[in-house]
């Protein structure tokens, strides 16, 4: 028919004509970042923090190489009493994007601002040890009393006890907001107001657009205070799956994709690597303990020997080396870190009979199925579950997979209906996170366990900056908690990575990270990195 | 013909708020909330926390309360704000509803265009090799569900033949250009018009086919009017009843947009906000686009029933 083939024909010649490629411009860096961590802010996102690393600043940002912390807006600080009390030196001269002075008002907000209740933000934890913190909370104080600032450059801050670690575990969360422009709102309206999609900051870029669902687009700022960035922008390109990121980084659409949220998949590790522009890091550890949960309260689990029996059933190592394609470690205990281990810990090697036969002993009656929540969806966790269920069922103990969201498996916790489930957890940055899941107090994720000891030694972890004291409170932690396996612990995991070779700075950097830190911003020089 | 469509809009309006009833019961049966969906084990969220922000939300009310206080709302012209990013439900369509329609009308209208001709194509040469060769075309059109042929031609036509991109609506960043955003286009239009173009041929086929064996086809000839006037003014134009039908019940899918094409493609229309927020429980933002859906459904039956008074004058409304 006439009408289609001039219909066809206008379609090719469109497409010839506009064939070339319009990807590769000089001075544009392009990042892949995932869906619903801009309009939330960083105040009540757990994701978008990248944004934390090139807008916003904190005081102090987290090295790219895990050791220390580089001055940001703090020039410098001390503490003249081994770590309660923290005197921050602020950066002079600082403007914010609009050319409002940078002074210590702001930190004084902003850190209110992270802690007021009206506010709501989950973050506000991260400074639960600055005094006046419980009163704020309960409403008893309308401000954080341990905050004050003697001058327009100074910030001082109380805590509540000595924690020489505090200003690399904990500050290095909180991101400095304006209070020329937020300090007029009122706290709960913080969260939905209109900065979060125009920020203004003090960082090496400078917030331009933002479309919904698509694009955030941040330029050069020529004043940062650590000097002018060589590139000249950077588009954060919006996705909801991983698959388009995957697609994008083949053709070079998006220079970097986002660790948050996942990695490579590990099927498509070998196409990438064919791409000569890509520099895939197929074995970027994770800093992600993946274990089995367990809800201590149940009284099929309170048994150690029944859960023992679940680690002698499960053959991880057959799982790295056929599901996983032989990444990832081992692991024995909760610490990802190889320093806070301790060496000697039982390996629970694969042993079917013997979980046979501590099952026998602790009485177990194979009953109900019990039911196993999880919420990766990669084919890789799915494959994982799988072989957990047939290894599982071998022994005697049947389970039933559930793949949830979110919301449905907060859901789950708040009904009090968790039985058991595989998770993993991003404790990259400090061993002192694992107190999030395995302390008296951590609910609900303790699921019922309470170790008075081993409270003790997570407190002893940050009650010093030593790392060799630090690694020995963590070392007896690892031995205790490999002995009395509050969860399973099954891999530390690794998340693939691939960065486009033609920006020179990110792949470099990343080689350089001992592994992932996930959901706060870390300082890896963006403002050297150029195109090649 | 004023009846009957006064009497259309006066039996919406019980329509509407049946559905809108049982969305919300069903949305509010799902597991979780809106709270529930943003906590994470990285920042726990204290109880003290998450039963503030339900207060807020107005999540700890009775169903039944929430739905009245939704309603309430709605009819003052509000609806309402969504609970993850604060901004209001209507600026959120609003922004978003040009970019579905725009994928959405272009594939129906390739589909509307190139389905009638190759069905009058098919009709016309029937039994011959192209209506064979086209009807199992139109098999295959139909049988492939849109978000594989996504896939498939983002193989094809992006990663190997490096054609066209692989996602988004433009190259992101800088000044805007059309031939630029054509280029995105192409795509997932493709892979949803293949379906849509499928139906409209089987549909054209069977409409001329029903037409073209009629007496006053053969009259028309016997008086000795030209082929293309009889195909035209008296063949077409009756064929294209049963087709105004399906045009008719495809027009909500036009503001509907395609979940999945949407998720692939990275286009981020309505579909796209509305799979974000079934995931973080977004009850205004759900209810808004069920709103929608729901009275673009019924003009839409409205507007293909006049349609047919127009087309056919043996139709008439009392």
């Amino acid at each position: 028919m006439r009408f289609t083939s001039r219909f066809l024909g206008l379609i090719a010649a469109l497409s010839l004509a506009a064939a070339s490629p319009a990807f590769a411009e000089g001075g544009t860096f392009r990042s892949a970042m995932r869906t619903g961590c801009i309009e939330m802010g960083t105040l009540h996102t757990t994701c978008g923090h990248r944004l934390d690393e090139t807008v916003l600043q904190s005081l102090v940002h987290l090295m790219w190489t895990g050791q220390g912390v580089k001055p940001m807006l703090a020039e410098s600080w001390s503490t003249p009493d081994s770590g309660q009390t923290w005197v921050f030196k602020l950066r002079p001269g600082v403007k914010w994007h609009d050319g409002a002075p940078f002074t210590a008002k702001d930190v004084v907000f902003s850190l209110n601002a992270y802690a007021n209740p009206k506010v709501g933000s989950p973050w506000a934890s991260k400074l639960s040890s600055i005094k006046g913190y419980n009163e704020f909370q309960s409403g008893a104080a309308d401000h954080l009393a341990g905050v004050s600032a003697p001058d327009d450059g100074t910030v001082r801050i109380e805590l509540d006890g000595p924690k020489p670690a505090w200003v690399e575990l904990q500050l290095i969360f909180i991101s400095i907001l304006p209070e020329h422009i937020l300090g007029a709102v009122a706290p709960q309206d913080i969260r939905g107001n209109r900065f979060w999609i125009n920020r203004v900051g003090t960082g090496p870029f400078i917030w331009k657009a933002y479309a919904s669902d698509q694009y955030v687009e941040v330029t050069r700022n020529p004043d940062y205070f650590l000097g002018a960035p060589k590139l000249d922008r950077i588009v954060y390109q919006i996705y909801k799956d991983i698959s388009p990121i995957v697609s994008a980084l083949e053709l070079g659409e998006v220079d970097a994709m986002s660790y948050e949220g996942g990695g490579v998949p590990l099927s498509e590790i070998p196409r990438l690597q064919k791409v000569p522009s890509l520099q895939v890091m197929p074995n970027m550890n994770g800093g992600l303990p993946t274990y089995i949960q367990l809800n201590l309260a149940d009284p099929r689990f309170a048994d150690v020997r029944v859960r023992q029996a679940m680690m002698y059933a499960i053959d991880r190592r057959s799982i790295i080396e056929t599901v996983k394609g032989n990444t990832g470690e081992l692991s024995n205990t909760l610490f990802p870190q190889a320093w806070a281990r301790a060496d000697g810990l039982e390996p629970y090697e694969y042993n079917p009979d013997k979980a046979r036969d501590l099952l026998k002993q602790a009485g177990w009656q194979t009953g109900k199925p019990i039911d196993f929540i999880y919420y990766y969806s990669d084919q890789m966790n799915v494959d994982t579950v799988v072989a957990i269920q047939s290894y599982l069922a071998d022994v005697g103990i049947d389970i039933k997979p559930r793949l949830l969201d979110p919301a449905s498996i907060n859901q789950v916790y708040a009904d009090n209906a968790f039985e058991m489930g595989l998770f993993a957890n991003g404790m990259g940055l400090d061993p002192s996170l694992g107190a999030l899941v395995v302390t008296c107090n951590a609910k609900p994720l303790a699921f019922g366990y309470c170790n008075k000891e081993v409270d003790a030694l997570f407190e002893r972890g940050l009650a010093t900056a030593d790392r060799a004291e630090r690694a020995a409170a963590y070392k007896q932690a690892s031995v205790i908690l490999n002995r009395e396996l509050p969860k399973l612990w099954l891999f530390n995991e690794v998340r693939p990575l691939a960065f486009n070779k033609r920006i020179s700075g990110l792949a470099e950097h990343f080689a350089q990270q001992p592994l992932l830190f996930f959901n706060l911003p870390v300082y890896n020089e963006v403002e050297t990195w150029d195109v090649r | 013909m004023i009846h009957y469509i006064l009497r259309k809009l006066l039996l919406a309006i019980p329509v509407l708020f049946g559905v809108t009833l049982i969305v919300f019961a069903v949305a509010s049966a799902m597991p979780g909330d809106a709270v529930l969906a943003m906590i994470t084990a990285e920042a726990p969220s204290s109880e003290q926390l998450i039963a503030m922000r339900r207060g807020e939300l107005g999540l700890d009310q009775p169903v039944v309360q929430q739905y009245l206080h939704w309603l309430g709302q709605l009819l003052h012209g509000n609806f309402g704000r969504s609970f993850v990013s604060g901004r209001p439900v209507i600026d959120l369509i609003g922004e978003r509803l040009p970019i579905t329609l725009e994928l959405m009308g272009v594939a129906l209208l390739v589909a509307f265009l190139l389905g009638t001709a190759l069905g009058l194509a098919s009709a016309l040469r029937q039994y011959g090799a192209a209506d064979y060769g086209l009807t199992v075309a139109g098999l295959v059109g139909v049988s492939i569900p849109d978000f594989f042929l996504g896939l498939l031609l983002v193989y094809l036509f992006s990663l190997e033949l490096r054609w066209f991109p692989s996602a988004g609506v433009r190259t992101q960043g800088g000044a805007f250009s059309w031939a630029d955003h054509l280029r995105y286009l192409v795509l997932p239009a493709a892979s949803l018009a293949l379906f849509r173009t499928a139906i409209f041929m089987r549909y054209a086929r069977a409409g001329m086919l029903d037409v073209l064996n009629q007496d006053y086809m053969r009259t028309a000839r016997a008086k000795g009017l030209r082929p293309r006037l009889i195909l035209l003014r008296h063949g077409l134009r009756n064929a294209l009843i049963p087709l105004t039908t399906v045009f008719g019940l495809s027009l909500p899918t036009l503001f509907g947009g395609s979940v999945v094409v949407e998720t692939i493609f990275q286009w981020p229309g309505i579909g796209l906000l509305f799979i974000n927020a079934v995931v973080d429980r977004d009850s205004p933002v759900i209810m808004g686009y069920v709103l929608l859906t729901a009275v673009i459904v019924m003009a839409a039956n409205l507007l293909t029933d006049l349609a047919y008074a127009v087309l056919d004058p043996r139709v008439s409304y009392g």
